[in-house]
């Protein structure tokens, strides 16, 4: 086992008995959850052994198309708070619409307005496919702004060119 | 395909989808619809994973408040395509009870 494993692993059960000792059981349990060594950079040296952890602060999710590795939707938990209104509406609907590259052909705005989740404040902009005039089932792309911050912190993106006449694909 | 047999393709369908004679049709729509190609519904069963295609279909709706069922009817040949019910939509027949009953 790696100098580093060792170590972290002497750390983290270090920590364990520090947490249940204090009462804190549950913490200790999801000590991983919250902690996590980062790997070594290079060569590990001889000798004295040197660990950097990482704490999590944020939850970020990132949902890719397993086929085609196309981006479906990201979600940045910690630049969703304390939104506000302060950022106007046509600028707020300008960075969605950069957010999401939404189509100059066939994308049709269905909402684009502040709302309040929650305790949240957010501006959503969400548009629907329309091709040739019928509306593609299933598509959207929907982008959600921290408008204090005046950062995206949510894009969903499915959208796909319609196969009427072709032979079947995998998407 | 008009919307009047399109309606009417999803009205024969009911019993064959366990849907009680109460739902009453509310809404046609005409769509681009995906399917993955040669799976027909026998229910609101997810279809397999598969390569698709895309159909243009009516999107056929019935009520029986405050459940919804929907079928998605080929514009081109009047099959179901597709038959979603809302979160605990009655049924009929041997899967659940006539709510016309």
């Amino acid at each position: 086992m790696p100098a580093h494993e060792i170590a972290a692993q002497w750390y983290f059960d270090l920590l364990r008995a520090e947490l249940t000792a204090r009462g804190s059981v549950e913490a200790a349990l999801r000590l991983d959850y919250f902690l996590r060594v980062a790997p070594p950079q290079g060569v590990e040296p001889a000798g004295t052994v040197e660990l950097t952890v990482q704490h999590r602060l944020t939850d970020y999710e990132v949902r890719l198309n397993a086929e085609t590795g196309e981006l479906i939707s990201w979600f940045a938990d910690f630049l969703a708070k304390d939104g506000d209104e302060s950022m106007p509406r046509e600028q707020a609907l300008e960075m969605a619409r950069q957010t999401g590259q939404v189509p100059s052909d066939g994308a049709e705005l269905e909402m684009a307005e502040y709302e309040v989740m929650a305790d949240r404040t957010l501006f959503r902009a969400r548009w629907k496919h329309v091709s040739e005039g019928l509306e593609v089932d299933g598509d959207y792309i929907e982008v959600l702004i921290n408008g204090k911050m005046r950062r995206p912190f949510s894009m969903n993106r499915v959208w796909r060119t319609p196969n009427l006449a072709g032979s079947p694909v995998v998407r | 395909m008009t919307q009047e047999l399109a309606v009417q393709a999803a009205t024969l369908a009911l019993p064959r989808f366990d849907v009680p004679s109460s739902y009453r049709f509310t809404d046609a729509r005409r769509c681009i619809l995906e399917i993955v190609a040669g799976h027909l519904p026998q229910g609101d069963e997810l279809p397999p994973p598969g390569p698709v295609l895309d159909r243009i279909a009516w999107l056929v709706t019935f009520m029986m408040d405050p459940w919804t069922v929907e079928f998605a009817v080929d514009d081109q040949d009047g099959r179901i395509l597709r038959f979603r019910r809302s979160r605990g939509a009655a049924l009929a027949g041997p899967r659940g009870q006539d709510a016309s009953s």
